[in-house]
Order: C-alpha cells, then sequence, then structure tokens
C-alpha cells in the first residue's frame, strides 16, 4: 500500500468536503420541494376558508339554498359516526387478519388473504362504494350511514390488516421462544404475549387506517349520500364533510364555496388529529421499549 | 420412532419408583437432526443424570444449541426441521406420538442465550408461567411463589422494592437472573441454559455460575458453553461436540485433564474452536 502525501490527502479531504455540502444542499432543497406544495395547500385553504369558520358553522344544519348563514355541524357529526361505524367493522376484522397473517403465516390460506388484502387495498375506492350499494343500499332499499360506514370499513380492513401484521411480526422472535418454553400453548403464546407487547404499535395501525378513510368521499355518494338535516339513525342517509365539500364546490354560490373551504379544513384538523394521536403513540412505545 | 424402544406404557412400568441419585432423567438416542437437508447431528447418544450439572461445549456451529433444544422440543417450532431418533424423560419417550409437549416444556424448562424478559413488569414475567399453568391461582399464593423464585434466582433484595417496574429497565444480568426467577416459578425438574452468561460480564457471568451451583441442590442442570473454565468450573460431566457428532462425554474433570480423544484435546488445549 502506497501512503499519500499529506498535501494530496488535505486536498482530498477537501473534495469531499465539499461533495458532501453540496449534497446536503441538494437534500434540503428536494425536501423543500416537496413540502411547498402541501403547505401552498395548506395556506390556500386556511385563507379562503378562514372567512366562513364561525360558530355558527360548527353549530348550525346547512340553510335552503338562497338563504345566508347556516353550518355543517350535521356533516361533522355525521364523519365522526361514519368514522364510528367503520371502526366498530373495521379495526377488529383488520386486526384479526393481520393476526392471523402474521401467526399463521406458512399456510396456504394466509398467503391467501394477504393477497387478497393487497388486492382490496388497491382497489378503486369508487368501486367498494358500488359494492356496497348492490349489496347493502339496494336490499335496505334507502342510504344509510350504516352503508357507509361500511364501505369505509371496507376500505379500512387491508390496511389495518396489513399495518397489524407488519407490528406483529417485529415481535422479538425471544419473546415467543420464551413464552413456548414456558409451557404456553400457541394461543397462550399470542394473546398473553405478542399481543400484549404489540398493544401500542396495534393502536397505531388502527389509526393509520381511520386516517386512510376519513377523507374518502367517493364511496359515500351512493352510501351514506347526504343529509341536510341532523340524523343519529344508522338506517338513515347521513351527512359528511367529504361529501358536503364536493356539493358545495360545484354550487354556483360564493357562500357555499366559503364553506367548503371552512369544511376542507376541519377535515385537514380532524385527519392531522388522528394522525398525530398515532404518532404520539408510536413515540410512547419506543419510549416504553428503551 | 424404533419399534427397539419401549413404549411409554412399559416404560412407565419399568422405571416406577422416584429416580436414585445417579439415574438417568434425560437420554438422547441416536439422534440425528436437520434443518431442510442439512444434518447437523449425527447420531447422538448421551444420558444426563439426575441432579447433576452437565455442560456441553465445542466450536461455534458444531450444534450445541440445536441438541440442547431437542430435549425439550423447542426445534418444533422451525419449519422445514427434521428430527430422528428418541429422547427419554423418566424413560418415556418425548417424541412419540401423542407426547404432550406442554407438560414436557414445563417439566423441561429453558434459559436462552439472549436474556429475553418479557416487556412487562418484573412480576408479571415471574407470573407468566404461572398463569399459563393454572398454578397459583390464589393472589397470596402467587406473590409467595414469585418471591421465592425471585430469592432462588438470586434476584429478590435487588427488586423487592420495583415489583411493578419494567423489566426491560433491569441491567443485563438481572434480566437474565429475571429470567431464571420466570423459569423456576413453574418448579421445572431440568433447566436447559444456553450460554446464560455469553452477553454478560464478568461479575455478572460469575453471579449466574454460582446461581447454577446454588440450583443444582434442587434442578437438574444442563449448560451449554462456550467458555471451557465455566464448565470446568461448575459442570460434572461435559460433553464435546465437533460438527454435530458428539466426541467425548466424561468426568469434567477427567476430560479436561486426561481427554480420550485426539479432538477434545486439541480443542481444549486451545488449537482451534
Ligand atoms: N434455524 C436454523 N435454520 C437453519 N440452520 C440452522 C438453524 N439454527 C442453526 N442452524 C445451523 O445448524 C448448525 C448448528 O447450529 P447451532 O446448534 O446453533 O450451533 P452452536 O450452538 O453449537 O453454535 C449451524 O451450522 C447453524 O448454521
Ligand atoms: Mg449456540
Amino acid at each position: 500500500m502506497m501512503t499519500p502525501a499529506p498535501a494530496a490527502d488535505r486536498r482530498r479531504l477537501r473534495r469531499r468536503h465539499w461533495r458532501s455540502r453540496f449534497m446536503l444542499a441538494l437534500t434540503a432543497a428536494a425536501t423543500a420541494l416537496i413540502l411547498a406544495p402541501l403547505f401552498l395547500i395548506l395556506y390556500y385553504v386556511a385563507r379562503e376558508g378562514a372567512a366562513a369558520l364561525t360558530p355558527a358553522f360548527f353549530l348550525q344544519t346547512p340553510r335552503p339554498v338562497g338563504m345566508p348563514g347556516g353550518g355543517m355541524a350535521n356533516a361533522i357529526g355525521g364523519t365522526l359516526e361514519l368514522l364510528a361505524i367503520a371502526i366498530l367493522a373495521g379495526v377488529p376484522l383488520g386486526l384479526i387478519g393481520g393476526i392471523y397473517v402474521a401467526e399463521f403465516r406458512r399456510e396456504r390460506f394466509a398467503s391467501g388473504v394477504r393477497f387478497a388484502a393487497d388486492v382490496l387495498n388497491g382497489t378503486p375506492t369508487i368501486v367498494v362504494g358500488l359494492f356496497i350499494y348492490a349489496v347493502v343500499v339496494v336490499p335496505m332499499r334507502r342510504f344509510s350511514a350504516l352503508a357507509g360506514g361500511l364501505a369505509l370499513a371496507v376500505i379500512m380492513i387491508p390496511v389495518v390488516l396489513r399495518a397489524a401484521e407488519e407490528v406483529l411480526r417485529g415481535v422479538p422472535k425471544g419473546y415467543r421462544d420464551a413464552a413456548l418454553a414456558l409451557g404456553a400453548s400457541r394461543w397462550r403464546m399470542v394473546a398473553g404475549v405478542v399481543l400484549p407487547s404489540a398493544r401500542v404499535g396495534l393502536v397505531s395501525g388502527a389509526l393509520l387506517g381511520v386516517a386512510r378513510v376519513a377523507g374518502e368521499t367517493a364511496p359515500l355518494l351512493f352510501t351514506a349520500f347526504n343529509n341536510s338535516f341532523w340524523s343519529g339513525y344508522i338506517d338513515q342517509p347521513i351527512s359528511s364533510l367529504t361529501v358536503q365539500i364536493y356539493d358545495y364546490a360545484i354550487s354556483p354560490y360564493a357562500s357555499w364555496h366559503a364553506q367548503a373551504w371552512a369544511a376542507s379544513l376541519t377535515l385537514i384538523a380532524i385527519i392531522v388529529g388522528i394522525g398525530a394521536a398515532a404518532r404520539l403513540t408510536f413515540a410512547r412505545r419506543r419510549k416504553g421499549m428503551a | 420412532m424404533s419399534d427397539l424402544h419401549p413404549t411409554p406404557a412399559l416404560a412407565r412400568a419399568a422405571a416406577p419408583a422416584p429416580p436414585a441419585a445417579s439415574a438417568n432423567v434425560l437420554e438422547a438416542r441416536h439422534v440425528n437432526f436437520f434443518y431442510g437437508a442439512n444434518q447437523v447431528l449425527f447420531d447422538i447418544s448421551l444420558e444426563i443424570r439426575h441432579g447433576e450439572i452437565f455442560a456441553l461445549i465445542g466450536p461455534s456451529g458444531c450444534g450445541k444449541s440445536t441438541f440442547l433444544r431437542t430435549l425439550n422440543r423447542m426445534n418444533d417450532t422451525i419449519p422445514e426441521a427434521r428430527f430422528e431418533g428418541s429422547v427419554l424423560l423418566d424413560g418415556e419417550d418425548i417424541y412419540a406420538p401423542g407426547a404432550d409437549v406442554i407438560s414436557l416444556r414445563r417439566r423441561v424448562g429453558m434459559i436462552f442465550q439472549r436474556s429475553n424478559p418479557f416487556p412487562f413488569s418484573v412480576r408479571d414475567n415471574v407470573a407468566f408461567g404461572l398463569r399459563v399453568n393454572g398454578l397459583a391461582r390464589g393472589h397470596g399464593e402467587r406473590e409467595a411463589v414469585i418471591e421465592r423464585s425471585l430469592r432462588a434466582a438470586g434476584l429478590w433484595d435487588e427488586v423487592r422494592d420495583r415489583l411493578d417496574a419494567p423489566a426491560l429497565s433491569l441491567s443485563g444480568g438481572q434480566q437474565q437472573r429475571l429470567c431464571i426467577a420466570r423459569a423456576l416459578a413453574i418448579e421445572p425438574e431440568i433447566l436447559l441454559m444456553d450460554e446464560p452468561a455469553s452477553a454478560l460480564d464478568p461479575i455478572a457471568t460469575g453471579r449466574i455460575e454460582e446461581l447454577a451451583l446454588e440450583l443444582k441442590q434442587r434442578y437438574t442442570i444442563v449448560i451449554v458453553t462456550h467458555n471451557l473454565q465455566q464448565a470446568a468450573r461448575i459442570s460434572d460431566r461435559t460433553a464435546f461436540f465437533l460438527s454435530g457428532r458428539l466426541i467425548e462425554v466424561g468426568r469434567t474433570q477427567q476430560l479436561f485433564t486426561t481427554p480420550a480423544r485426539k479432538e477434545t484435546e486439541d480443542y481444549i488445549t486451545g488449537r482451534f474452536g
């Protein structure tokens, strides 16, 4: 081996230093480029929607066409109700499916389930809406919160399933070995050790699924439909922020446009809130593991 | 299973008395083991006697862990793995069709190379085996067993005030002793230890060794170690493995001072491994 002269050495070091700085600047620029649309959207939505964000917006229901004022209280409540139905139906199924494919991954049926989940994940959501229309709305002979919530649940299931699978597969093998070596059956191992130690990750996975469907519009158009009034009944059509944004945005009225922006802002806040909750639980998990 | 071996029922009839001091508690007979097409154990036969510390030594990759795991059927969880031969526990073949793996693992506890306490509290770690096996159901009884197990593992004085603290907040050596307490709680007859001190500093290692010598009063211990001094210090008998074969087995002192086989001598004098 040749030892390079100190001068050459120093020159090389300087060149590396500059290259590293250059790459750093490049990545920073790329990051800014990616984040720019996000901030532009947030800025634009906030600017357009701010005027309509009055207390009435959160407390009142829509007024008939042409009358000023009114709000989206029923749409906010409707979105939350739809999400609640979707969570009740979708999270347990997604979790059970995720547990199955993670813990019995060597069985042929498990790879079938995993494949089906991936197909479902890639299915256009309007197709899911159409499916629910055929199997729920038509037999019930009406649009309903139930149908809308189920459509969201179907979209949520593969997301939750795959997230749960990832989390469970990340549980250290040592925990499983220890449980089995203590005389636990496979089932006791999963229920007593694997699930409790993955608890926080599973909650995060469920929240990921919720965040995924909270902004859906297409699958609600002909399932939950829309409703200008308060309705808590699951067998009645129900309003939602997304469908309400859609209806108002294509209307010819400036005041409705402003309300659509305000609704957008509210929806973003709800989704960011769910995302932040997921992040917080993840952070807590990391600390707990340390 | 071979026809040469007694059926479990016959074996039970043949060995009715509680094991005498020198009785074999574990007996491996013609054990072969394969990971897929790769054979890693070749025709291993050896006996482990009641109340002894039995050491398995040999270079890394020679099959010590694999052999240890055949003794409580932990290899069952590995897909594509295949076992041939038999292992008798008190005369009964633990691989016989219909043999109960769960009660086997209750009787034959295991301590792993990397300590693996559950991410629960200290108390819940020790209580896990009790819950799973439906032992010590009453609160007072359970607390008593937890204390007894932690004392037996030499950990009680260090954790008595923090039973509800997360197990993962303990030091490495404490975590390994917690794993020992967890295994002791369900009162196994035999403890399998796979390099239990390999990740620990010398002081923590010394404590594990002392502990093994104390536990010998009540348990039969099979310990894998790559540390020859450790085997020499604590074990009664030692088996030397090389490339999946049992080269030599005998009294530890004899094996280390006057080995019968050239390979053993080469290994203990540090010529390879
Ligand atoms: N789960 C496994 N799958 C495939 N091969 C394995 C597995 N575990 C161990 N082996 C192989 O079996 C041989 C013996 O390994 P092991 O029993 O762990 O040896 P030791 O404990 O003596 O170091 C090694 O060649 C190792 O690569
Ligand atoms: Mg090993």
